[in-house]
Parts: C-alpha cells; sequence; structure tokens
C-alpha cells in the first residue's frame, strides 16, 4: 500500500472513527457515514437573520464518506444534531471549505 | 388580538407560501421558511426567507383619535446558488426575484388585505453568500398608545 492509499484508508478508518471524535450522521437522508462535526459556529446574514453553522469532517469517499465529485451545495443535506442531545435536522451544505483526495471539510447551515 | 403589523405579516407569508413548491419563471421555489430564534433555518436553492428588518414610526396623525404612522422592513432573503444550472447566475437571481414580486403583488396588493396604507419593494443587493435580499416595505396605520388597533 502507497503512503496515497493509506492517508484515504486512515481517513474513514482513523480520523473518522466513532469510538474516538467521530459521530453518525446521514447524507442526503440515505448514506449513514461518520463524521467529525465542530459545532462553535453562528452565522449572521446581512438581514440580520441567525444561522448555527456547523463545520463536517467526513471521508472523500462514496460509500465511507461523501466523494467530492457528488457533492452539490445548497442541495445536499447532511441530518445531524445542531446542538448535542437534540433531535437530528436535515442541514444543508454551504459549501466545501476545503478537501483533498482523503478529506472533505464542509460547512452546513 | 394580533398587532396590525403581525396581521400585514402573516398576509405576506401567505402570499409566499403560495408558491412553494412550484416552479415560477423557470426556477424552483423550494421552501417560504420563518426564521426562528433557534436557527431553525438552513439556506438551500430556492429557499425564501422572510426576516423581519427595520421598523420606524414614519409620524404622528393628528385627529381624534390620533394616530401614529409606522414603516416596517421585510427582508426577502433568496438563497441562490444552482451548480447545475447553465443559466448565467445574475439571470437567475433575476428570475427569483420576479417570483416573488409576482407572488406578492398584485391588484390593491399594498394593503395587505386592509392593513396596511402603502407598500413597496425597494432596491435589492446581492449577498456574499450568492443569494439576495429583497427589502419591502409596508406603511401602516396604528392607535398611538394600542398597536393591535388600527388607524
Amino acid at each position: 500500500m502507497t503512503l496515497h492509499d493509506a492517508i484515504i484508508d486512515d481517513a474513514a478508518t482513523v480520523f473518522c472513527n466513532a469510538d474516538d471524535f467521530a459521530e453518525s450522521v446521514v447524507y442526503n437522508g440515505t448514506r449513514t457515514i461518520n463524521a467529525v462535526v465542530t459545532r462553535d459556529l453562528w452565522v449572521t446574514s446581512e438581514s440580520g437573520m441567525e444561522t448555527p453553522s456547523v463545520e463536517v469532517q467526513v471521508a472523500n469517499d462514496s460509500t465511507l464518506g461523501i466523494s467530492s465529485s457528488e457533492i452539490k451545495p445548497m442541495k445536499d443535506t447532511i441530518t445531524l444534531a445542531v446542538r448535542v442531545g437534540q433531535t437530528a435536522t436535515a442541514r444543508t451544505i454551504q459549501r466545501i471549505i476545503s478537501h483533498d483526495e482523503g478529506m472533505l471539510i464542509l460547512e452546513c447551515h | 388580538m394580533s398587532l396590525v403589523i403581525e396581521n400585514i405579516y402573516n398576509v405576506l407569508v401567505t402570499r409566499l407560501s403560495a408558491v412553494e413548491g412550484t416552479t415560477v419563471n423557470s426556477v424552483d421555489v423550494e421552501e417560504v421558511v420563518e426564521p426562528l430564534a433557534t436557527g431553525n433555518v438552513s439556506e438551500k436553492n430556492g429557499q425564501f426567507a422572510i426576516v423581519w428588518g427595520d421598523s420606524e414610526f414614519v409620524r404622528y396623525l393628528n385627529g381624534n383619535p390620533p394616530g401614529v404612522e409606522h414603516r416596517q422592513i421585510f427582508n426577502i432573503d433568496i438563497a441562490v446558488r444552482d451548480e447545475d444550472s447553465a443559466d448565467a447566475w445574475g439571470l437567475i437571481a433575476e428570475r427569483y426575484v420576479s417570483a416573488v414580486v409576482g407572488a406578492v403583488a398584485g391588484a390593491n396588493w399594498y394593503t395587505f388585505g386592509g392593513y396596511a396604507v402603502d407598500a413597496e419593494f425597494l432596491t435589492y443587493s446581492h449577498k456574499d453568500d450568492g443569494g439576495i435580499t429583497l427589502p419591502l416595505a409596508v406603511t401602516y396605520r396604528t392607535s398611538e398608545y394600542n398597536l393591535t388597533v388600527q388607524r
């Protein structure tokens, strides 16, 4: 296995390990995947509307995560709890903050 | 008893909700939402969010009984970003603006069911995230001490 392959494999099995910091979320209502969710953000629109913003890290993989080639910002959703302990709701993926062949970092509102 | 402006707002919500889930001017209106304090809004392409904007006292109305004229801004946030579309982004945005105007305005639309005396759409602006904010200014009159009583 090359280093390249090892990094991609680690994205799903190490970085997104639910025994550590990852949790289970649902992509587009059908695909259950593991993700690392950062929940300390709020954004205020120019019109004054406040919206929670979460950062979601997932494997760049069409089975274990989300593939960067399939994602449709402003249409696709990730179902997660905006506040830990609350009911999960579908939040729209606003944009891809950054990505490489192993991981995606997504902004959801 | 409802505030006069609350009745106007409800009419606005009803008018915009009528186009929810439909295609207008070749663009899809996905949903119409009212932002709550819990941050319930998750912006998606083709979404209209009705956001309360600034309110001002325009003038006192002399008479017996006297009244007050108010002007309330409603900012209609239109989320626009469709990576599947081959049309120019600005054209899509204009179609959405047209969809909002068409849903809200019509014969005697500015009275909002008889609760307002005037209404006008103001200059819309493009947002940093690719959407549009379309302000709607509504003028209405109330009692000077009871905002549930219309004048």
